[in-house]
């Protein structure tokens, strides 16, 4: 069964339907036992980073969700449930991640140097680094849908794409059995819902 | 240029309007959501799904369809209709819609408007809805004494960070785009402007898509897909192609 971790980080009923979609069952939880037993395990998330972490806490998910990556089992991070995956954030303030990736979660350089604006919001290609079978059957340069103001900055070896706005970023985490994308597959057309069935079938 | 798929809604379904008129109403859907999903499987990458009883009444009134469409297609939803305080927005914002647009009559109230600019930021867009160059406000039935351009200007100084601009002579008549007027419009104001009302054609779409380089971000399509003068990806593609 896939499950995807309720931790009161946004609307979680698109990534459940969307899994439907592609023709498989996904439930919601919040029960550390349900997450550690999962057969594939979705970490979403829509918000700051330090509340995010303040969630798991105070609903005792942390261990779970840390044992589940552990456990060799598919995991999925999409969008602020890729960044918690690393050790560190500077979202307003220094909060510790989940530490499952090394690497820092940095905030975009500032509009008036860039011209860009943040948040980063809209869709966006990605470049392929190599085989990843979370992007089986994704051309590279597909575009995908971004909506954040921080980016990850993982070691090279973990990263799948990355993605050109201001700066070139990691999109895409692909490293043994944790895989995350800082788009939302769920609002990636087409594109983001092949991502979903690769990773339902790895 | 990102060509997008407009969805009205009235009583729970997918209604044309001709120029905002109440009594000019053709139903083409009883299931936006089966509408949505259709825009989808041919090419949207984006969907503008206006509640027009929110828009009446001045509250979102159709919340069960517009979270039926979130859920049911996977791409991002802009919706307008009934913005007209902070809340209402916010309501819309957590069933997954990716922004809201505040209209023109709400954010003639400078202090609503720049409320929701400060705490919305890029999740909101500015509706200007324009009759022969001015701002229209009621239901589209009146017309302040303010020029569009200069209410977008305004606008954008308070801190709007995007532009549905409408011509509201234009909606719902498949007349032909104001491009001349849409061109004035993108020149006015550094923010991007997604243009709509009164694309009827292809030939439209390729009126408007020299104008993408001055800040026109998009095209929103109504009556033009529901009656077929325009097919969706022959749409898109027409947009795209330089």
């Amino acid at each position: 069964m896939i499950r995807i971790v309720d931790y009161g980080m946004g609307n979680l009923r698109s990534v459940q339907k969307a899994f439907e979609r592609v023709g498989h069952a996904a439930e919601l939880t919040q029960d550390p036992d349900e997450i550690r037993s999962a057969d594939r395990l979705v970490l979403p998330g829509v918000g700051a980073f330090g509340a995010a972490m303040k969630n798991l806490g105070r609903l005792e998910l942390i261990d779970a969700v840390k044992d589940y990556a552990g456990s060799g089992k598919p995991f999925l991070g999409i969008c602020l449930g890729m960044q918690l995956l690393l050790t560190q954030s500077e979202e307003q303030g220094v909060f510790d991640g989940l530490d499952i990736i090394s690497g820092k979660v940095v905030k975009f350089p500032p509009p008036d140097k860039s011209g860009l604006k943040v948040p980063h919001m809209g869709w966006n290609s990605l470049r392929k680094t190599g085989e990843c079978p979370l992007l089986a059957g994704v051309p590279d340069g597909a575009s995908v849908y971004f909506v954040h103001s921080y980016y990850i900055d993982p070691p090279k070896d973990a990263a799948s794409a990355y993605t050109d706005y201001a700066v070139e970023f990691c999109s895409v985490i692909g490293k043994d059995n944790i895989y995350a994308t800082q788009f939302h597959p769920e609002k990636s057309g087409a594109v983001g819902l092949r991502i979903l069935e690769n990773f339902a079938a790895i | 240029m990102e060509v997008i798929p407009a969805i009205d809604i009235i009583g729970g379904k997918c209604v044309r309007l001709v120029q905002g008129q109440f009594d000019q109403e053709t139903v083409f859907s009883d299931s936006p959501a089966d509408m949505a999903k259709e825009w989808e499987q041919q090419g949207a990458t984006r969907l503008h799904v206006v509640d027009l009883d929110g828009a009446r009444t001045g509250a979102p009134e159709n919340m069960s369809v517009l979270e039926a469409i979130v859920n049911t297609v996977n791409i991002p939803v802009q919706v307008g209709g009934g913005m007209r305080s902070i809340n209402k927005a916010k309501q819309v914002l957590d069933v997954g819609v990716e922004r809201v647009i505040v209209g023109t009559s709400a954010a003639l109230d400078s202090e609503t408007a720049k409320t929701m600019f400060d705490e919305l930021g890029e999740r909101v867009i500015l509706g200007v809805d324009a009759l022969n160059g001015y701002v229209a406000v009621r239901g589209w039935q009146a017309r302040t004494e303010e020029r569009a351009v200069d209410f977008a200007r305004r606008m954008a100084a308070l801190g709007a960070k995007r532009i549905i601009f409408t011509d509201i002579s234009r909606d719902g008549m498949l007349s032909g785009v104001n491009a001349f007027a849409v061109e004035k419009m993108v020149s006015a104001v550094d923010i991007p402007v997604i243009a709509s009302g009164g694309v009827g054609s292809i030939a439209d779409i390729k009126r408007l898509r020299p104008l993408k380089n001055k800040g026109l971000e998009g095209v929103i399509l109504g009556k033009a897909l529901y009656v077929g003068s325009v097919v969706l990806p022959e749409a898109i593609s027409a947009a795209r192609s330089v």
